[in-house]
């Protein structure tokens, strides 16, 4: 399934990162998923909610940097090797992943 | 002690008669040979013999730095290539340096300058100079080192950096002077601390002699203090002559004593241009009245301090210039080196995936002066990959390093963050308190 993920740049500061999850729960948003990597100066968040057109909207109105791209989602079993067996699947085919 | 009595204790009228003789030369001299100043004075109506006075100086137009880059490399040279010795250049504003050339006699006259320099500030044969200015390109090495040699002392080349082999030869050899930028001499001293060295106990250093960045009173304190020295301010930029251009007495230390037999003095208004009464504080802007290779007529540069016209207690008629407290443009000394934010500025908008906004801000850690370049992302830029905005910033860092020569950190910050302004962008923020 194809989805949007959205993607912002803060800044390394205490409170960043409260002030977008707070926007976007005051406005009804549902956070599935949220990635984060950092550096000791900025971050990059990379979240997948229920509405990406609006979070996306809502975030660059309130001027924060954001970035879409399309990604890809898989559902994974909850068993053991349930992973390895997408990942099989992708590296037989040589996609890095 | 004073080197050259003659010159140094003029009385003023004959040093104002001086002045007026070789100013009037010197406009002679460049009219007929420097196409650039034949131009400027027949555009002001004005002709070499207008000037009567010491006073009709402000008649001339002003010299500008931007006029040696457009006349880059030797456009304003006065005089045939075969008679030019030397060549030295500080960094510009553009990425080209500004270049200045000297001639043989032009080499005696800075030595001498040097010379006084050394000399007021107790410095003689006997001796032994540690010269810890960079030699090179810059003015600051190799100015200092004819001067020193020139009063007989042991000069010791040993350019800047390298604070481990510095001190070592200042213990092993006994220096008893030396010469570097204050904010070197501060981190020197804590480099001794380091080392187990007490400056003070193992080491014979009388006198130092700092200048080529601004610094100030409690500065020399502190350094004065730590080092167990008397310090000793000088002034001077590569354009004029290089150092030497003003001295401090060892005696007073209360301001700058400048060549005046070799340089016209002013003090302007950096709006207006006009001569601001002596004492207050304004533009300094110099003559070179003796300088045969690139004379400069009324060189604005943009350094802001005022004179002091009241005669200093070691006999020197010289007027004296207080410390430069400020720029009247938006230049930055940073370790030692000149940098402009539209340099800065050059480099970033190379980069499509940054913004127009951006922000210098410098501190001194320590005694170490930091630069940081905050810049924005530019809109529709984004990327969302950590990589990528690490390579940009260490990609604009190295730039910086390689034509500016200045290390500094880029921080790559949040859309909008940096003030928007409605007028003139404010470029820097200097934490430093100096």
């Amino acid at each position: 399934m194809k989805l949007q993920q959205i993607s912002v740049f803060i800044e390394n500061q205490s409170g960043r990162l409260h002030e977008v999850t707070k926007l976007l729960g005051e406005n009804s948003i549902n956070i599935r998923a949220l990635s984060l990597a950092d550096t000791s100066d900025f971050g990059i968040l990379r979240l997948i909610v229920n509405t990406p057109e609006k979070a996306y909207d809502l975030l660059k109105t309130n001027e924060f940097t954001v970035g879409r791209t399309e990604v890809l989602a898989v559902v994974v079993s909850d068993q053991p090797g349930g992973l390895a067996a997408i990942l099989g699947c992708l590296d037989e085919n040589s996609i890095n992943v | 002690m004073i080197w050259n009595e003659h010159y140094e204790t003029l009385p003023r009228e004959y040093l104002e008669e001086l002045q007026l003789r070789r100013l009037r030369q010197l406009l002679n001299n460049v009219y007929a040979r420097v196409e650039f100043y034949r131009k400027k004075m027949d555009e002001a109506g004005i002709l070499p013999d207008d000037i009567k006075s010491l006073a009709d100086i402000s008649k001339l137009p002003f010299t500008y730095k931007q006029d040696m880059r457009d006349n880059y490399p030797f456009g304003l040279f006065a005089v045939p290539q075969e008679q030019v010795v030397r060549l030295h250049a500080s960094s510009g504003t553009t990425g080209k340096p500004t270049v200045v050339g000297y001639t043989r006699r032009d080499i005696e006259t800075w030595t001498e300058l040097m010379a006084r320099t050394f000399s007021a500030a107790g410095v003689g044969a006997g001796d032994i100079l540690q010269n810890a200015y960079g030699y090179g390109l810059f003015t600051g090495g190799l100015g200092a080192h004819y001067g020193a040699e020139k009063i007989g002392a042991s000069v010791i080349p040993i350019s800047g950096g390298n604070s481990k082999k510095q001190l070592m030869l200042m213990k092993d050899f006994g220096s008893t002077a030396f010469s570097c930028t204050p904010s070197y001499a501060l981190s020197l001293y804590e480099a001794a601390l380091d080392e187990g060295i007490d400056p003070k106990k193992d080491l014979k250093l009388k006198v130092g002699i700092f200048g080529a960045e601004p610094w100030t009173n409690a500065m020399r304190q502190d350094i004065e203090e730590k080092w167990g020295i008397a310090a000793c301010d000088i002034y001077g930029l590569s354009e004029i002559i290089g150092p030497g251009v003003a001295y401090e007495c060892v005696e007073a230390r209360n301001g700058m004593h400048v060549n005046e037999d070799h340089f016209i003095v002013e003090t302007i208004n950096p709006e207006t241009g006009e001569v601001v009464p002596n004492g207050e504080v304004g533009e300094l802007v110099f003559t070179t009245i003796t300088k045969e290779a690139i004379p400069l007529i009324r060189y604005r540069t943009r350094d802001v301090t005022s004179l002091i016209v009241e005669p200093c207690k070691c006999g020197r008629s010289f007027v004296r210039m207080n410390k430069v407290t400020g720029r009247s443009d938006d230049m930055l000394i940073i370790r030692g080196v000149n940098v402009y934010p539209s340099q800065v500025e050059g480099i970033l908008v190379q980069r499509p995936e940054l913004s127009p906004y951006y922000l210098l801000v410098v501190d001194r850690d320590g005694t170490m002066d930091t630069l940081e370049v905050q810049v924005e992302l530019a809109e529709g830029q984004f990327m969302d990959r950590i990589r990528r905005l690490q390579d940009l910033s260490r990609g604009i860092e190295k730039d910086i390093k390689d034509i500016i020569g200045v290390t500094c950190k880029v921080r790559i910050v949040e859309h909008k963050t940096i003030a928007r302004s409605e007028g003139k962008a404010k470029r820097v923020q200097d934490n430093r308190k100096i």
